[in-house]
């Protein structure tokens, strides 16, 4: 009998990125990376175990906004325009490194994964893979959990309890289109939480969420056994903790494994490399060099003379390391066991991103460390948290603290110098939806499609991600612009409703252009 | 986004207005007025970090809100028609003021007052503001306490926002408000109450879920790491991303999308690379081949081929067989590279 279970729970997210009104749009390149190096590996790592019958479990979000667009025609298309320009690269890589075997063996490396990705994407998915995520989940292999309609961090957005009913429907509502049920968890935008937060999820018959380790630790009354046991919210929700240690070992950028000098360096990248004529076609139209995805280069050291890259030595690293990190669960969970009296549950968050795309070698590491865990050893036992209560169906009553998995756990990357001037815009606007929303009942044709396009417009600006991204500094502008357009947007549709002049062209090129949640409700507000 | 210097905007007379009043909602653009009060010239980043004089010790620096956003009238298209606004409103004609929790120890609130208020309010202490001063006065709201204490801050009155430094585990509701010399008040608006999070363990304790030993529990829940670890691959994830600010290019949240070139330490470096393009031509339906492997034709039967060209001697077998099949011709380019690398030389006295 195990002593203990461990939750590895991937959060997959992206800001709703969507420009038709651009041939080519930069920022929309981050889910064609998404997709080819995290979202299409991880799927090929669960086929996979299905094809070789490992038990397994995993948790993974997968926000409204992330599936929204990989359901998008237009965003379809235009991955597998870049994909194939990718198949293409790498065609031509094939050839020029011939003389050099120790790229020409990773330039077919990559010819491989991208045909490959193509192939998954397009004939096998017909793509859209949030389908091969339903599947898992439907062989109960996978638990799918959601989170907030755009990713709005709620201790900040909740101005109105609409705000914060609004993203939780909305997300439930979306989830249940696409996957053909209703969540069981969520994954609280930015792991922020509030009390009274878990009110809403409750109306949903969501059963629990996730937070950073002092959201319990700090919870009153005390929790008995730290994170290693889901609370229960007063009403009923549980909340379960972030291990530190695991998490430490794979995100640290000191002690993580990702650091590793065998691994692939993500910054050598051939859109920086190769002669500026031969790359032009691969890189950003206006001939500003960007990163392609091929790289030819291992992390090797505090260097800037990198050596090149050599596959089958990063994968060996990826199965050592999977081996230690199963060998440190063991011993963390017999450690708690005995101090503990019962089985501790580990919980391990990540951003799903990490696997894949900031490391390389991410989803092989994943790979070893479930066959392993399967086969390996007994001491613990892979599970989704809604598994938990099967084993413990009582537990402690106790409310969290309020908390993020930000920097410094508060919402301090969310509201500083750099951001904190969105917010009175953006709880206006709240205040204003929910205005519209009385005035406006049950109204079709052209002022229901207004007051659907405004409560889009107003669910895009409170995307966290807008804020973050103002306060890392880079691509500011983007963050900035997007921010002020979807206000300015909903500024104009709640003047134009109030004065009753409604511009159906403008309401038009909204609705075509941030077309997210198609069936969205503005009745919620 | 426009981060232009702001020098036009700059009024030399430096002027701080003793009847605030008079000044807020007249303008356009309180944002550049408040700028030449505080003798702020240029805009240099987002992040402008002003101090402002305060009375009480726990006020902390206030962020200028929107200070981005704001254009000065003359550099506006006079007159804007709402189809093309693109900027967002500066007053939206509320008297408000709201709380936002930043963590533990500092709160956030932003307000938004009419003159017309203002002036209503001021009559209540005589209707001059001679001896007044605009306040956020801080109330301490938490239960079990039978007095409510709070603290003043002094604002500016173009100022919009204001981080409090506050207690842990404490409730708090703000007013904005005139304090008259005489210590008369009156309150402008008031805000929501909020609590801070607590920043250790709780002080209650469920006798049902006692624990052996409560700092331990706590120690091997990383609880003594708490903020540390919490966004460790963040944070590498901005340094990366701030790395790419400097060179001028941007990045991705995710996406490595532009991403530096080459980090080098020192100032100058070089390097060189060799690529060899073989190209030629033959009838657009010859098959051709390099090495025994087929090389594709454009329809007027030319071809390019490039290699990277590493040290060495290299033979590049060609053939073309006509379609017929009847003529083969062979064309075999023989390469060699030799790449010498003379010290650096690095000439004395020059300057640095």
């Amino acid at each position: 009998m195990e002593k203990g279970f461990l939750s590895i729970v991937l959060h997959a997210h992206l800001p709703f990125v969507r420009h038709p009104e651009h041939e080519y749009f930069l920022e929309e390149t981050w889910l064609y990376e998404a997709i080819s190096e995290t979202y299409i590996p991880l799927i090929h790592m669960m086929e996979g175990l299905e094809r070789d019958r490992v038990p397994w479990r995993l948790t993974m979000s997968l926000t409204p906004s992330l599936m929204s667009m990989l359901r998008d025609p237009l965003l379809q298309d235009r991955y597998i325009r870049h994909v194939d320009k990718l198949i293409d690269l790498a065609n031509k890589e094939i050839e020029r490194t011939r003389f050099m075997p120790q790229f020409h063996e990773t330039a077919l490396h990559y010819f491989w994964e991208f045909t490959r990705a193509k192939d998954t994407f397009n004939n096998r998915y017909h793509r859209d893979i949030t389908q091969a995520f339903r599947h898992f989940q439907d062989q109960g292999r996978l638990e799918i959990i959601t989170c907030g309609a755009t990713h709005g961090f709620l201790p900040l957005i909740s101005r109105t309890e609409s705000a914060v009913r609004g993203q939780i429907e909305t997300a439930v509502r979306l989830y249940e289109d696409v996957l053909g049920r209703r969540p069981i968890g969520i994954w609280l935008p930015e792991c922020g939480y509030y009390p009274g937060v878990d009110k809403f999820l409750k109306e949903q018959g969501i059963r629990y969420f996730l937070t950073d380790t002092h959201g319990i630790l700090h919870a009153s009354p005390r929790p008995k056994y730290g994170v290693f046991a889901p609370i229960f919210c007063p009403t009923g929700v549980a909340a379960f903790g972030r291990d530190v240690e695991s998490s430490k070992q794979v995100w640290s950028a000191v002690e993580g494994y990702p650091g590793d000098y065998d691994y692939r360096e993500f910054y050598r990248d051939v859109g920086f490399d190769l002669d500026y004529d031969y790359i032009r076609p691969y890189i950003s139209p206006d001939g500003i060099r960007v990163n392609t995805g091929i790289k030819y280069y291992r992390i090797t050291g505090n260097t800037d003379d990198k050596e090149p890259y050599v596959r089958a030595w990063a994968i060996e690293k990826a199965a050592s390391h999977a081996a230690n990190f199963m060998f440190n669960r063991e011993k963390q969970i017999e450690h708690l066991y005995g101090f503990m009296g019962r089985k501790p549950l580990i919980v391990a968050p990540y951003d799903a991103e990490l696997y894949g795309h900031w490391w390389y070698e991410g989803p092989d590491f994943l790979n070893f460390f479930i066959r392993k865990t399967a086969f390996d050893q007994n001491v613990f036992r892979l599970i989704a948290p809604s598994d938990y209560f099967r084993e413990y169906p009582v537990n402690q009553i106790s409310t969290p603290s309020f908390s993020s998995w930000g920097w410094k756990g508060y919402s301090e990357t969310w509201l500083s110098g750099s951001n904190d001037w969105i917010y009175r815009h953006i709880h206006k606007a709240t205040l204003r939806m929910s205005e519209l929303a009385g005035r406006f009942r049950g109204q079709n044709g052209v002022v229901g499609r207004a007051l659907k396009q405004a409560a889009r417009e107003l669910y895009l600006a409170q995307s966290s991600d807008w804020a973050f991204i103002m306060h890392t500094g880079t691509m500011v502008p983007y963050a900035i612009k997007r921010t002020k357009d979807h206000l300015v947007n909903f500024t104009r549709l709640y003047d134009d409703l109030t004065n009753n002049r409604l511009d159906e062209g403008f309401l038009r090129e909204l609705e075509s252009k941030n077309n997210i949640f198609p069936n969205v409700d503005y009745h919620m507000f | 986004m426009a981060l232009s210097p702001r020098k036009k905007n700059v009024s030399k007379k430096g002027v701080v207005p003793k009847s605030p009043a008079s000044r807020i909602p007249q303008k356009k653009n309180p944002i550049s007025r408040q700028r030449s009060i505080k003798t702020v010239k240029t805009v240099k980043t987002v992040k402008t970090i002003k101090k402002r004089p305060v009375v009480e010790k726990k006020a902390k620096h206030v962020f200028p809100t929107e200070t981005v956003k704001s254009v000065p009238p003359s550099q506006l298209p006079a007159p804007i028609p709402p189809a093309i606004q693109m900027e967002l409103p500066e007053n939206y004609g509320d008297n408000q003021i709201y709380l936002l929790i930043r963590d533990p120890y500092w709160l956030y609130s932003y307000w938004e007052i009419q003159k017309s208020h203002q002036e209503e309010t001021l009559k209540k202490l005589g209707g001059s503001w001679d001896g007044v001063v605009s306040i956020l006065r801080v109330f301490d709201v938490t239960e079990g306490s039978n007095h409510p204490s709070y603290f003043d801050i002094v604002i500016q009155n173009m100022c919009r926002s204001w981080y409090i430094s506050v207690q842990p585990n404490h409730a708090y509701v703000v007013e904005i408000g005139l304090l008259h010399r005489d210590g008369r008040y009156a309150v402008l608006a008031r805000s929501n109450t909020v609590r801070t999070p607590r920043a250790g363990m709780s002080e209650v304790i469920d006798e049902q879920w006692m624990a052996v030993d409560w700092d331990k529990m706590y120690a091997l829940s990383g609880g003594f790491q708490v903020g540390k670890s919490s966004a460790e691959l963040r944070e590498l994830m901005e340094e990366r991303l701030k790395g790419a600010i400097s060179s001028g290019s941007g990045a991705g949240l995710v996406s490595s999308a532009s991403s530096p070139v080459k980090i080098k330490k020192r100032g100058f470096f070089f390097w060189l690379e060799c690529e060899l393009i073989i190209y030629g031509g033959t009838e657009p339906d010859a098959e051709v081949t390099m090495q025994g492997r087929p090389v594709s034709l454009r329809p007027d039967g030319t071809f390019t081929l490039r290699y990277a060209l590493p040290d060495g001697k290299f033979t590049f077998d060609c053939r073309a067989k006509s379609s017929d099949g009847v003529e083969e011709r062979e064309i075999t380019p023989i390469i060699g590279r030799t790449t010498e690398r003379p010290a650096p030389i690095i000439k004395k006295g020059a300057k640095k």
